[in-house]
């Protein structure tokens, strides 16, 4: 019996010391090498964006170097020990300093723009579930947009937040300033299939309501071109062909608040570059296309920007964020939106630069000198 | 997983083996092994199937189901932590969709998402539990049961009566770390030799206000900090009534009455710089269900079963950013199903039976959208085996009808389609061998087809051609030193291909003399799987949540009324991402629980500690387990 027992006993132990080299594993061969030192400056690169997924606090903000052609994911977490939190939606540069905004953390964070070095977390705390989506700068002011319906109005500087008040509309998402005024698309999207469809026309001062232009059913992305907006009219939105109905382009004059054109285009988003509206659209076989409009006539015949067969747009998946500035064109491919997703670099011509991996949902791009 | 990992599981498991097969040398009063539960009688094949009995159980801590099935070999839960969180199972990386879980002998269906929840079952009226791939073993079975890749089957606790007691019963209270209660009573009663009945009722309740580590990165160097779970709470209380009548030696007829109603808080995953969530869910289920088995000569069997089911959630969010500014989602299932079998048998040699079910199942929606589909089923199954010799065969077809209608939806057109399934085995005293190909038809879930805004009525039904090669060598001594060792190598294919490897050794032993019994079972677990689509941007790589290294353990020591248990599980590294990036994985983890036990007369006190490293960890990403908890039981048998 003595034997038995311990035996057994000596199993138990076993296993014991089992468990506790298996747990214990983790701790020493985790550790890689941190390739950024905190105080690194980064130069001649590309800020990726990147949302993750659901549920799994790991948004990014990649860093790719064009000189050494090397991705660093997640260097605000190498620099930062500590990620960006859940879903991020949006970045923006201002004042030497990016702000991202949070959406299911329920924050702004700022970080350097030269070391992606965290310098502050604004915490978004005005009702149970803000939702922060997206984020505009004009005169030394942030201004945020809540999915709540509140929008914020946040100094660049001291990361107060001075001023909030409702956006009038459901679930306000793009915002921009133009004129003197700030354009806030209300999506209504928490309300599938019943969408918003205003656009609401606040003072960045005092955030005040000076108008609200209604009419364009599940309002997009707001780009500002000259006096003028040109937003997007989503329609609805199709799950079993991924795409929008009743889409289309409007450019609105920013003081008459007049609509001065309009394209009958489905877009899946959208940017300005020179003289061209360049768009990303998936067909019903998922066959994604890059199309551009005239700046001065939007209700033109789409142009291919670049040839669905062509090289530079093989292997592209799923287009997800277009972005441009004065010398390339950025597009995020978020693949099947659980993968690593891919970074494409054009130059205004639409030849293919260099492409790169991502993180999971890449999304906003920002070239750092 | 590195190999050093690897090696520490595997040689330390292998040190348990051989240590304790050194002593069963030594050993000379080796009383019989259990192996398997005895509740799978009328087997079909030589399949293998798993089986945790309700006296093993008891020994440990587990409070639901879903904590005992991860002592089935092959069996991966996915827990989203503490006494309320969800609890589903995957076997062999496939989703759990793809597993049918039955109760005593009738399956639990969710037509709106397929999965099925194994935290609302409690352990206490638990028998036994078995987890079977391919198909069931049992001769007698529901043609629903045939249908899905692999099955797990939950008997529930029969009455048992001594020669000269008609009434018994147990009252169990339990308390335990963060705001744990429980209350637990049953009573049966024998009316003639013929006729007893059993009442089972509980209750639980639990704030799930654990501590945890909230990791801000995924590496040693990432800031942490120690958070306590919030929004976290459960309640549930459940009730069985079970009627058992033989008419005659030839007849028997089963009628349970099944009541659940729980509420909890749904914590949600743990969110950096922001834990608020307010969300909230209610689950009301009931069903009665019966059995009739007769035998009509010595050749032909006829049995049935029949159920009438409801189950009502309730999903709220007071903080959902829409028009009303919450969000209220109630569904309610109500499901008619009825299954004939009638079976022909000649001694152990050959069978051939005839199953066949009729559901009805409807689904209504009350929340921003209307959902209201009706689903009929049909399932017809002609099953055949035949022994011969070391060889048996055994072999299926399967057909399945179905019809939606939908008034809020265009209707999922109407279904059609034969599955056939077919294996091959051979068994002799230490080798066993078997093959088996099984055509799987899953239909799309209504959450597939009509939900909300999601939905697509243009998706196909899931065709998967399954099959696996399975081979065991087994060794076991029935005399002396009565210890059973079993290696199984498994290779699979069906939406995912893969590989597993099974090492059990199981032994129980029985000093009389010293009133002593010890029983072991150790397993470790091998199992590779991964996507096999070439087209797949995760071609190749392991799916998702399924671990390479898992392995667990079941110690007990019975000296006298005192009894000592030690369960452990250990679970290599995880990916939550298809592609299997360092920065989704989830770390390896071993758990180790003690649960000591002393009866004086009626009554039986047990303590225990679950998780006595006070490892923190994770199943699933972002839902932290609990650490350390101490439990206490007290029952009281009449």
């Amino acid at each position: 019996m003595t034997t038995t027992i311990k035996t057994t006993l000596w199993a138990m132990l076993m296993l014991l010391f089992a468990g506790s080299l298996l747990t214990s594993c983790n701790e020493s061969e985790d550790k890689e090498d941190d390739p950024n030192s905190p105080d690194t400056v980064l130069h001649n690169g590309l800020y990726v964006l990147c949302e993750g997924l659901y549920g799994r606090n790991n948004s990014s903000i990649d860093f790719y170097s064009i000189e050494s052609r090397q991705t660093t994911t997640d260097l605000f977490l190498q620099v930062n020990s500590a990620g960006l939190g859940e879903t991020a939606n949006d970045m923006i540069e201002a004042e030497g300093k990016l702000f991202i905004a949070v959406c299911g953390s329920n924050c702004v964070m700022v970080a350097d723009k030269a070391t992606c070095r965290r310098l502050a977390l604004i915490p978004i705390s005005q009702s149970d579930n803000p939702q922060p989506r997206c984020l505009a700068y004009s005169n030394g002011y942030v201004y945020l947009s809540c999915f709540d319906g509140n929008i914020h109005k946040i100094n660049a500087s001291t990361y107060k937040i001075e001023k909030t008040a409702k956006s009038f509309g459901r679930n306000p998402e793009a915002i921009a300033i133009c004129q003197g005024k700030l354009f806030v698309a209300n999506t209504g999207g928490l309300d599938y299939p019943n969408f918003d469809n205003s656009i609401s026309v606040l003072d960045p001062d005092d955030l005040s309501l000076i108008s609200k232009v209604e009419g364009f059913l599940n309002p997009g992305r707001i780009e500002v071109c000259g006096s003028s907006i040109i937003f997007q009219k989503r329609g609805t939105y199709d799950y079993a062909t991924s795409s929008y109905k009743d889409s289309e382009l409007i450019r609105l004059n920013a003081t008459t608040l007049e609509v001065e054109q309009r394209a009958n285009v489905i877009v899946n988003d959208f940017t300005l570059c020179g003289d061209k509206l360049i768009y990303t659209y998936t067909d019903n076989n998922l066959k994604p296309y890059i199309m551009y409009l005239p700046l001065d006539n939007l209700a033109d015949t789409p142009q291919q920007f670049i040839s669905p067969e062509s090289e530079d747009i093989s292997g592209l998946m799923t287009p997800y964020h277009i972005s441009s500035d004065d010398n390339h064109i950025y597009l995020t491919d978020a693949k099947d939106y659980t993968n690593n997703g891919e970074c494409r670099v054009y130059d205004h011509a639409g030849k293919l630069q260099y492409k790169f991996s991502t993180w999971i949902n890449p999304t906003k791009v920002i070239a750092v000198q | 997983m590195n190999i050093k990992k690897t090696i520490a599981i595997i040689s330390s498991f292998f040190v348990c083996l051989l240590s304790m097969g050194q002593d069963s040398l030594r050993s000379v009063m080796l009383e019989e092994v259990k192996v398997v539960s005895s509740s799978l009688e009328d087997k079909n094949r030589q399949a293998s199937t798993i089986v945790l009995s309700g006296s093993q159980i008891e020994k440990t801590s587990f409070q639901s189901v879903g904590e005992a099935v991860k002592f089935l070999s092959g069996v991966n839960v996915k827990d989203y932590g503490g006494t309320g969180g969800l609890k589903t199972v995957s076997v062999r990386g496939l989703g759990a969709m793809h597993t049918n879980v039955t109760y005593d002998g009738v399956s639990i269906t969710n037509a709106q998402n397929g999965q099925t929840d194994l935290s609302k079952f409690r352990t206490d009226n638990i028998d036994n539990l078995s987890l079977s791939n391919g198909n069931p073993v049992l001769r007698l079975q529901t043609a629903k049961s045939l249908a899905s890749a692999n099955t797990i089957s939950m008997e529930s606790r029969k009455p048992h009566f001594a020669t000269d007691e008609n009434t018994n019963g147990y009252i169990n209270t339990l308390f335990g770390s963060f705001n744990l209660g429980s209350l637990v009573g049953s009573l049966n009663h024998r009316f003639s030799k013929r006729t007893s009945v059993g009442i089972y009722a509980d209750v639980v309740s639990s704030k799930g206000n654990f501590p945890y580590t909230l990791h801000y990165g995924n590496l040693t160097k990432d800031s942490t900090s120690e958070e306590i779970r919030k929004n976290n709470d459960f309640f549930s209380a459940h009730a069985e009534a079970d009627l058992f009548f033989e008419p005659d030696e030839s007849s028997m007829f089963k009628a349970k009455a099944y009541f659940y109603h729980s509420e909890r808080a749904l914590a949600g995953p743990t969110t950096l710089y922001w834990q608020n969530s307010k969300q909230r869910l209610w689950d009301k289920d009931a069903f009665v269900q019966s059995s009739y088995k007769r035998e009509l000569n010595q050749y032909t069997t006829y049995k049935n079963h029949l159920k009438l089911s409801y189950a009502h959630t309730r999903y709220y969010d007071p903080s959902y950013n829409n028009a009303q500014g919450f969000q209220d989602d109630r569904y309610t299932q109500k499901e008619a199903y009825l299954n004939n079998i009638l079976s022909l048998h000649k001694q152990d040699k050959m069978s051939l039976s005839l199953t066949n079910d009729l559901i009805a199942t409807k689904l209504d929606a009350q929340n921003n959208y209307i959902l209201d589909p009706l689903r009929l089923s049909s399932l017809t199954a002609v099953v055949a085996a035949y022994r011969l010799g070391i060889f048996t065969i055994d072999a299926n077809l399967l057909h399945t009808y179905t019809t939606d209608k939908a008034h809020s939806h265009t209707a999922y057109p109407s279904q059609n389609h034969f599955s056939p399934f077919v294996s091959i085995g051979m068994k002799t005293d230490n080798f066993e061998m078997s093959i088996f190909y099984k055509d799987i038809f899953r239909l799309p879930t209504f959450n597939d087809l009509y939900y909300n805004s999601v939905g697509e009525t243009d998706l196909r039904p899931e065709k998967t051609k399954q099959y696996s090669l399975h081979t065991a060598y087994r060794h076991s001594r029935e005399d002396i030193n009565r210890h059973l060792f079993i290696i199984s190598a498994d290779l699979f294919h069906n939406s995912i291909d893969g590989a597993e490897i099974v090492v059990q050794w199981q032994q129980e032993r029985i000093i009389k003399s010293h009133n002593l019994r010890t029983s072991a079972n150790l397993t470790y677990n091998y199992t590779h799987a991964f996507d096999n689509s070439p087209e797949s941007l995760s071609y190749r790589k392991q799916i998702i949540y399924s671990p390479l290294h898992s392995g667990n353990a079941m110690i007990s020591i019975d000296l006298d009324k005192t009894t000592l248990c030690y369960t452990a599980t250990c679970v290599g590294k995880r990916y939550t991402d298809n592609q299997n990036n360092e920065r989704s994985s989830l770390q390896p983890y071993g758990i180790h629980s003690l649960s000591l036990s002393h009866s004086f007369g009626r009554t039986t006190i047990k303590l225990s500690c679950d998780n006595l490293t006070d490892t923190r960890y994770e199943v699933i990403k972002a839902y932290p387990m609990p650490g350390r908890q101490w439990i206490i039981n007290l029952k009281y048998k009449f």
